[in-house]
């Protein structure tokens, strides 16, 4: 073979815009005017590498395309596209026009763009109509850094300031807004309670241990948001609601592995109503089970057993898999919500290498028989990697079988 | 060339004023009334609506007007989640899947399909054929916008003889996921696939164009390299020449992601750790594509001979990473041995 070697020389662009480099034309982006991606979700985007996911579609009408309140006109949009190829121009879209965004030496850079781009993002979005005052709160908020409890590595979080959005989003992403009538189940996280109840008519803060009910409350009530009640659950032999009374419930995940004689999800059924939302919230992966076994808070014995009797989350040992979803909510009278993807979190050792070969429940008990197995699993810093950590999720209310509708098979 | 130097924040970097780099035809107004109109009277489908919403995005883009009143030009749709594929190089799982769809009815609703110029059922790690409805998908759209172009990147394993119909009546582009040239490295790579289908479909859907007289879609292959399929890439011209594929897209690996469902291709078994046989490579495919007529989607990279390890400095040979043996081709005759590159 004698086919020339032929010198290839990379301008320090972004690959979108080579061609206007070797044809001499300055770079200038279109695709806020050409181009449109909408997700199973009806999330969108601008492009492929765009810095967040936009207002949802709705699938307009050509007539409704257009409004203000339509994504395709939304206030962010319009201000991209007015001012690209300004120096008010969306920071992401600079450094994507400018240097190269996808070269390892401009990561920071384009770090940076995209939290500037996130912050325009959010200041132009329309917000939901919000109860209380969370937003009037000043800044340093020395009072107001929280400490979640229980957390093996404590670290305060400033949930009224810096990390504002992060809640809000999560409340929206599942679903949370404008309900009459919300649950909370578990007050180990206390910073997601004014967040609930921002958006809510009322919310009822349920404590399993009592120890959280007084100071979340308090913190709901400096914030302007009378909305909330208080209920203690200890020693409770069921929950002390009526049937169908909650239009959503939010149940945090370590609430799951609080002891209580009386089986949880049933109950959570019980009061839930027909179309409501049920959001566990970072329940358990079986990589939880094995890190408190790495750190020796439980027995070799107990993790065996645990992992060996596959998920559930009847009792105090529960833990969930992505793959178990649906079979552990249907024992309940309960669905898998698939309309709200779920988040799951796994353990990551910063590179794709990891011990576990495969992360069935089934492979992953015999792995832990083998001895050899678990001195690596103790001495290794992948030990973990790829394992589910925690699962979020939202389940609904299972049609009765004689409503018509077939089960959907799970995904392949 | 303005605006490529280094400068350390995207606030310093931010353009005076970039201008946009051309005037387009005619007058915004003009176009801008055509489009209005449309919407207004629901004007049937037609190639000048598509053309006249075009201008106007162009236009607007031009004068940098904010509320536009133009149709996005290119629609790119996810319409399913699920993928029946498991690609050695490829993050996809059923874990990331929900296996929900795009509706007919979402696609029924959306009376402005008519003024886009392409749609692209991608989105994500999918494959699109495996809609259940996507034939009735496809002819909603159909339906929709007569004159819009549709293109699709597909691995080709699902296209039965009712697909192909609808392919071919209403595609103008496709990309078909290959990786391979031959059947073992097929196998392997894009498990549990069998190349025998993907090739007999392929031939068929080359036969419908043939039967119907029409080019069209116009179909490239697509591989991903990697330590594994890079010798047999100078034979994939000969084959794509026989399946009448116009063009053929080569991306070198990257190693970014991990599946939870199975180990995937690791940095070495990427074309950056056997570059001379990369190379070599390289340069017999551009040599056979030319030979079979097939086109290049893209310049294939070059490792500068110069600095190739092993070749200026034996030491570095010591630290070129030996290939691990993977359960994607630990069978014996799949893939290439270390020791034949080093005897090229």
């Amino acid at each position: 073979m004698n086919a020339p070697v032929k010198p290839r020389h990379r301008p320090p662009l972004s690959r979108e815009w080579m061609k206007n480099y070797y044809t001499g034309r300055e770079p200038f982006c279109e695709w806020p005017w050409d181009d449109l991606f909408v997700n199973l979700s009806n999330d969108t985007r601008i492009c492929c590498s765009f810095f967040t996911k936009l207002q949802p579609f709705d699938w307009p009408t050509a007539k409704d395309f257009h409004k203000e309140t339509s994504m395709w006109n939304s206030p962010f949009m319009q201000y991209m596209r007015k001012n690209m190829g300004t120096p008010d121009e969306v920071p992401f879209c600079t450094v994507c026009l400018t240097v190269d965004k996808r070269a390892p030496a401009n990561k920071q850079l384009v770090a940076k763009a995209k939290k500037e781009s996130l912050e325009l993002y959010r200041s132009l979005q329309a917000k939901p109509a919000l109860h209380g005052t969370i937003d009037a709160v000043e800044i340093p908020l020395a009072d107001w850094q929280l400490t979640p409890d229980g957390a093996s590595n404590d670290k305060p979080v400033k949930p009224f300031s810096t990390s504002k959005y992060i809640y809000r989003e999560m409340v929206q992403r599942w679903g949370f807004i404008s309900k009459k009538k919300v649950l909370l189940a578990g007050l180990q996280r206390k910073a997601m309670a004014p967040f609930l109840a921002e958006m809510s008519d009322h919310v009822v803060l349920a404590d399993f241990t009592g120890k959280q009910l007084a100071a979340t409350q308090q913190i709901c009530h400096a914030l302007g948001l009378d909305n909330v009640s208080v209920s203690d659950l200890r020693g409770v032999a069921r929950l002390p609601y009526d049937d169908a009374s909650f239009d959503a419930i939010w149940i945090e995940g370590r609430s799951l592995t609080v002891d209580r004689p009386w089986p949880l999800l049933p109950e959570l059924r019980r009061v839930l109503s027909q179309d409501g939302t049920l959001h566990l919230h970072e329940s358990p992966g079986p990589g939880r089970w094995i890190e408190k076994f790495i750190a020796g808070e439980i027995s070799h014995r107990d993790l065996v057993d645990n992992i060996a009797r596959g998920p559930r989350i009847e009792d105090r040992n529960a833990f969930v898999t992505r793959q178990s979803l649906e079979t552990v909510l249907v024992k309940a009278g309960l669905k898998f919500d698939r309309s709200a993807p779920p988040g799951v979190a796994r353990y990551s050792s910063g590179d794709e290498s990891r011990l576990f070969e495969d992360f069935g429940i089934k492979a992953i008990a015999r792995s832990l028989q083998d001895p050899t197995f678990l001195d690596r699993l103790r001495a290794e810093p992948r030990a973990l990697s790829g394992l589910e950590k925690c699962i979020s999720f939202n389940a609904i209310q299972k049609p009765p079988k004689d409503s018509g509708e077939a089960d959907e098979p799970d995904a392949m | 060339m303005p605006g490529t130097s280094a400068i350390a924040t995207p606030t310093d970097r931010r353009p005076v004023r970039r201008a946009h780099p051309r005037k387009p035809p005619g007058h915004y107004e003009h176009w801008k009334n055509i489009v209005e109109e449309a919407v207004r009277t629901n004007a049937p489908p037609s190639p000048d609506l598509i053309e006249a919403n075009v201008n106007l995005g162009d236009w607007e883009a031009y004068l940098g007007i904010g509320k536009v009143s133009s149709f996005p030009v290119n629609l790119h749709v996810t319409i399913t989640d699920v993928c029946n594929a498991r690609c050695g190089f490829c993050g996809y799982s059923p874990d990331i899947s929900t296996n929900r769809r795009l509706k007919v009815e979402d696609i029924e609703r959306a009376d402005w399909l008519k003024f886009c110029r392409q749609l692209n059922p991608n989105g994500g790690l999918n494959e699109p054929l495996s809609h259940p409805q996507i034939a009735e998908l496809l002819e909603a759209v159909r339906r929709q916008a007569p004159f819009v172009e549709m293109g699709m990147t597909t691995n080709a394993s699902l296209m039965s003889d009712r697909l192909i119909n609808v392919i071919v009546a209403y595609f103008k582009r496709m990309i078909v996921s290959l990786n391979a040239a031959r059947k073992e490295t097929y196998e392997a790579t894009m498990p549990p696939l069998k190349w025998d289908k993907t090739i007999d479909n392929l031939r068929r859907l080359r036969d419908a164009k043939r039967s119907q007289k029409t080019d069209l879609p116009t179909v490239v292959a697509s591989v991903v390299t990697h330590r594994h399929n890079l010798e047999e890439l100078p034979e994939l011209p000969e084959l794509l020449k026989e399946l009448d594929i116009e063009g053929l897209r080569i991306q070198p690996m990257a190693v970014r992601m991990m599946a939870t469902d199975r180990q995937l291709m690791t940095d070495a078994e990427t074309i950056q750790s056997v570059p001379r046989l990369a190379n070599w490579s390289f340069r017999a495919l551009e040599a056979n594509c030319d030979k079979f007529g097939i086109r290049l989607t893209h310049a294939l990279p070059v490792f500068d001979a110069a600095r190739l390890v092993g070749t200026a400095d034996p030491e570095h040979a010591q630290a070129l990473p030996a290939a691990r043996t993977t359960t994607l081709f630990s069978a014996p005759g799949i893939g290439v041995p270390e020791g034949q590159e080093q005897a090229r």
